[in-house]
């Protein structure tokens, strides 16, 4: 057995020899197939292979074939983490959030070392109020990226809102140290005017102060904000907020509010612009904002960059918004506002006309069309329109006419129109101011204040109708309280001509001449052909002569 | 022997070699994939699929429910009408056993009574002039035995800076004949208002949202007597929209519950300890600024004999288009004693005023809710929906109607005395399309309709 053995041994001398050949053979058989199944394995974990398209059927075209693009991209490269990212950012775009999560979790396991598609995912869970998943995001983001302060912010606002108020801080710290990210700019943005981070961080902090029941820490944060970001509003809101309730600090006044001479509007839509609370600029953001097809999202940034005086980037949005859905009357209405803003009031009719059409019956349109009939100079049109709109009962369609009424010389019509508006809205102020002044122009001067007076307390802010009563009050002989109102006026607009000239007949009428001089003197350093300005500062030199 | 040894051993080198290649393989692939081998093997780490479960957690939808008979009551609408019902109520104000409904009109600037006499007839009367009601509470707020209606007073529905809120009493003679009280006047924008014994003393305090614009707050008003409160301010947040009594940490006083939205988005809970003096607590808050707060109602949504938080997000009034959001939706806040733990119910556009009882009998709570914001050009924008509770707190969304649009407000009761609970609805008209709009409606019960 042996002999045969070794026998065989020798005869098998080149098989043993083949042995080597035939192990590596099999190794490699062997490599082979588990590099497949690992490969396999591991795009099965990836997600490797996409999900099916989404039913973008309830898209708009333009939107829908976007997706479409994007996922038949993807589906070329589905092991690019860059590809499946953007297919991600295009789900997102179209505002379908849940596959955007998928979506954005698919790109991130492709590419464990890049962070923007998990900042991506948490931005969309932030949204939906899902804390918990998107503070876990936004954590991952700061280990990948320790200098990316948005989500040190975003990091802060989520522990503060939970209570955790040291990691709070410890984020806003890292928010506000971090390096500042450039804002998104693309083709046709030839400006962004954005207020830094570190502002919002510092707010944070101010808020963490207020909590701890620190209320002088945070005022004193909250004045630092405003002293080195005096653009940034919601500062100086919180900071009015903390003087209110305790009444240990009133609220510095405001900055004077733009006289609008021309007939403004109530409509519903929506907030003013003013102090309503715009939050940070985010770069990555606005990327996804301005691949966007979607109505809805381009308009929600846009009135952000309207509140935020972004007025570039709000054109921008707008006329995107305009481009892929242009029957929308949303989009009309927001189109015709933002030219109506500039100035632009021809081509912002030219938009509510469209709007007029596909949106028949709506009152607001009629009334943003009087308005713009009235800044034209179209005085009967826009009366003409102003009337129907004012068939349903409402208060801007009824103060509207009462102004164009009142440029076209029909004072009683007019006032007429002010009662109605303030019967459907009983603190309209403009309404109030403009019935005030026409009382007075009537001689019911008496009635005049009364009114003027209920103006001012709807709208302690306005400077207008401060100089308004103040003049009225001249008319009443009452001057004492008419040089108060007058010093209001000029407080909360220094810049206003006529206040000035109107305190200082007042104070003439008082006696009070050395006053009235510099009062007058004033009013014409600030507009130098005001008329009655330089009448009144001639006729006291008279006098003095 | 030694030939069998040297076998072994190429045996042995071979498997290790294909062992170490293998595992090299594995290594190498995982690398590539950005997984770790035990991930390859475990499938997607639970982080991730948790992620994608949550990306996904909203509500299943289910069938139409078909089960309440609309109609409108009290005034008609006009076609030049816009509706701007604030907030409708639900209660037997004249004590004849008959439920009926108090009206919030903020478009006419007044409070109405949509009485029900007799059974199934219903007449609006006002009983009130208030500038820009907001929620109309119908309580015996003197005590002497017959309900008068607490008002919210905005002053104007739009927002505004001016100190123009004040919370007003129609009180009630029994014969319901009502007189105005100003309770608190030149105040930030009132929008909610409530009545409890807040102090222990047997009297009924008030607590307040002023929901403001740039400022507001939150206060209680101690009841001293003869028509006269001292106000006591708890917050000075913009954008309270509830306040809302209930005992929530068990200690049997009544503590505060508000929802403040603006840019908070919070939901605090001032936890009294029993004579009137309030420690707040954040018991959610959103990091979303546009989340959308919208309403809240404190209900012991699991049963478990505690109070919990429902919750909805729908307000898309901030910027056009006015036609809710993709976050909207419900949310209920689980009371764990120490703490409240955020469940969302599911996605609903425009969600407001959700409220909460057993609809279908079936014992456990179910929400109603209606939308006032919503593309409502869709043949799927829903205005009035239930989202059916499988009695493990997992929600069926269930719509009920498309038309009207633009529905703020909702209360449940009984209108028709058959015990199973009915609706009513009221509509704010804002904006297009103007086309399917509703002042008050009720949506009875149908299968009552039948027994009838």
């Amino acid at each position: 057995m042996a002999k045969r053995r070794r026998g065989d041994g020798r005869v098998g001398e080149p098989a043993r020899r083949s042995t080597p050949w035939l192990a590596v053979i099999l190794v490699g058989v062997v490599a082979a197939a588990a590099w497949s199944a690992a490969g396999a394995m591991a795009r099965r974990v990836q997600g490797g292979v996409l999900p099916p398209l989404a039913d973008v059927s309830a898209l708009p075209e333009p939107a829908a074939a976007q997706v479409r693009e994007a996922d038949a991209a993807a589906r070329r490269a589905s092991r690019s983490a860059d590809a499946v990212g953007s297919l991600g950012m295009a789900y997102h775009a179209s505002l379908m959030t849940g596959r955007a999560v998928e979506t954005y979790a698919l790109a991130e396991r492709l590419d464990a070392a890049s962070w923007t598609w998990t900042y991506y995912r948490g931005l969309l869970l932030e949204e939906r109020g899902q804390q918990d998943a998107a503070l876990d995001a936004f954590t991952r983001v700061t280990a990948a990226n320790p200098a990316m302060g948005m989500a040190w912010f975003r990091i802060g606002e989520m522990a503060f809102k939970a209570g955790r108020l040291d990691e709070a801080e410890q984020a806003y710290a890292r928010a506000a140290a971090a390096p500042p990210l450039a804002a998104f700019a693309t083709a046709g943005v030839t400006e962004r005017k954005v207020v830094a981070l570190a502002a919002y961080a510092q707010m944070g902090m101010a808020r963490i102060a207020m909590d701890r029941g620190l209320r002088d820490r945070a005022r004193s944060a909250l004045d630092a904000v405003m002293a080195a970001h005096p653009e940034f509003e919601p500062a100086r809101t919180m900071r009015a907020q903390l003087g209110v309730g305790d009444g240990a600090d009133q609220p510095s006044p405001r900055p004077g509010r733009p006289i609008d001479a021309s007939a403004t509007s109530q409509a519903p839509a929506l907030r003013t612009a003013g102090t309503a609370y715009v939050p940070p600029a985010d770069p990555l953001l606005d990327a996804v904002v301005a691949e966007s097809r979607m109505r809805d999202m381009l308009l929600k940034h846009a009135a952000l960059a309207g509140r935020g005086g972004d007025p570039g980037w709000r054109e921008f949005l707008v006329r995107r918004a305009l481009e892929f859905n242009p029957r929308d009357p949303n989009v009309l209405m927001e189109m015709a506002a933002m030219l109506q803003e500039s100035g632009r009031a021809s081509e912002a009719l030219d938009y509510l006309r469209q709007r007029e059409q596909v949106a028949p019956g709506d009152h607001q349109t009629l009334v943003e069309q009087g308005r713009a009939l009235a800044v034209l100079g179209q005085l009967e049109d826009a009366e003409a329109v102003l009337k129907r709109a004012a068939r349903v009962r409402d208060a801007a369609a009824e103060y509207n006419l009462g102004v164009v009424l009142d440029r076209r010389g029909r004072l009683a019509e007019a006032r007429t129109h002010y009662a109605r508006a303030l019967a459907i809205d009983p603190f309209y102020a403009r309404a109030m101011n403009n019935l005030g002044v026409s009382l007075d122009r009537n001689g019911q001067i008496g009635e005049a204040v009364a009114m003027l007076r209920r103006a001012t307390e709807a709208d302690p802010d306005n400077a207008e109708t401060f100089s308004n009563l103040g003049s009225a009050l001249i008319g009443a002989r009452q001057l004492p309280e008419a040089i108060r109102a007058l010093e209001t006026s000029v407080a909360l607009d220094p810049q206003a001509p006529d206040a000035h000239n109107n305190l200082g007949t007042a104070l003439a009428q008082s006696g009070r001449f050395a006053e009235a001089a510099r009062e007058w003197e004033t009013a014409l350093r600030i507009f130098p052909d005001h008329v009655n300005a330089r009448r009144n500062l001639e006729r006291l030199a008279a006098r003095r002569r | 022997m030694a030939d069998s040894r040297s076998e072994i051993t190429r045996i042995f080198v071979l498997v290790a070699a294909t062992v170490v290649v293998v595992v090299a393989v594995f290594l190498v692939q995982a690398w590539r994939s950005g997984l770790t081998v035990r991930e390859m093997f475990s499938g997607p780490p639970p982080s991730l699929t948790e992620t994608i479960e949550s990306s996904r957690a909203t509500a299943r939808l289910g069938e139409r429910l078909d089960l309440h008979a609309p109609r409108p009551v009290g005034t008609p609408v006009a076609p030049d009408d816009r509706p701007m019902i604030a907030h409708v109520s639900i209660a037997d104000l004249d004590r004849d056993g008959l439920n009926d409904i108090v009206v919030a009109d903020a478009a006419a600037n007044r409070i109405t009574w949509i009485r029900q006499a007799p059974a199934g007839t219903f007449t609006e009367s006002t009983i009130g002039e208030v500038a820009g009601p907001a929620h109309a509470q119908a309580v015996d707020l003197d005590r002497d035995g017959d309900l008068d209606v607490v008002v919210a007073s905005l002053g104007v529905l739009f927002p505004n800076n001016a100190k123009i809120g004040s919370v007003i009493v129609l009180e009630n003679d029994g014969r319901q004949a009502f007189t105005k009280r100003v309770l608190v006047e030149q105040i930030a924008r009132v929008s909610d208002v409530r009545a409890g014994d807040l102090d222990g003393d047997g009297d009924l305090d008030l607590a307040v949202a002023q929901f403001g614009y740039d400022q507001g707050e939150t206060r209680w008003m101690e009841n001293l007597g003869g028509w006269t409160f001292e106000s006591h301010i708890l917050q000075s947040l913009s954008g309270p929209i509830n306040a809302e009594m209930a005992d929530v940490d068990g200690d049997q006083d009544l503590d505060i519950v508000s929802l403040v939205s603006q840019e908070w988005e919070e939901i605090y809970a001032f936890v009294n300890d029993g004579r009137g003096t309030f420690t707040p607590k954040r018991i959610f808050g959103a990091s979303n600024e546009d989340f959308g707060s919208s309403w809240i109602t404190v209900v012991d949504m699991d049963r478990d004999g505690d109070v919990d938080v429902l919750y909805s997000n729908g307000d898309a009034f901030d910027y056009a288009p006015p036609t809710g959001r993709t976050w909207n939706g419900l949310q209920w806040l689980e009371n764990r004693g120490h703490e409240f733990r955020y469940h969302r119910i599911g996605d609903f556009s425009g969600a407001s005023s959700p409220q909460a009882a057993d609809m279908d009998g079936d014992g456990d709570i179910d929400v109603v809710v209606v939308s006032a914001y919503n593309n409502w050009e869709r043949p799927d924008a829903w205005s009035l929906a239930m989202f059916e509770n499988d009695g493990r707190m997992g929600f069926t969304l269930r719509p009920i109607a498309g038309t009207p649009t633009h529905l703020i407000t909702l209360a449940i009761g009984d209108l028709d005395g058959d015990a199973r609970p009915d609706l009513a609805t009221g509509g704010m008209h804002m904006s297009y399309p103007f086309d399917r709009m509703s002042r008050v409606m009720v949506w009875t019960s149908r299968d009552a309709d039948e027994h009838r």
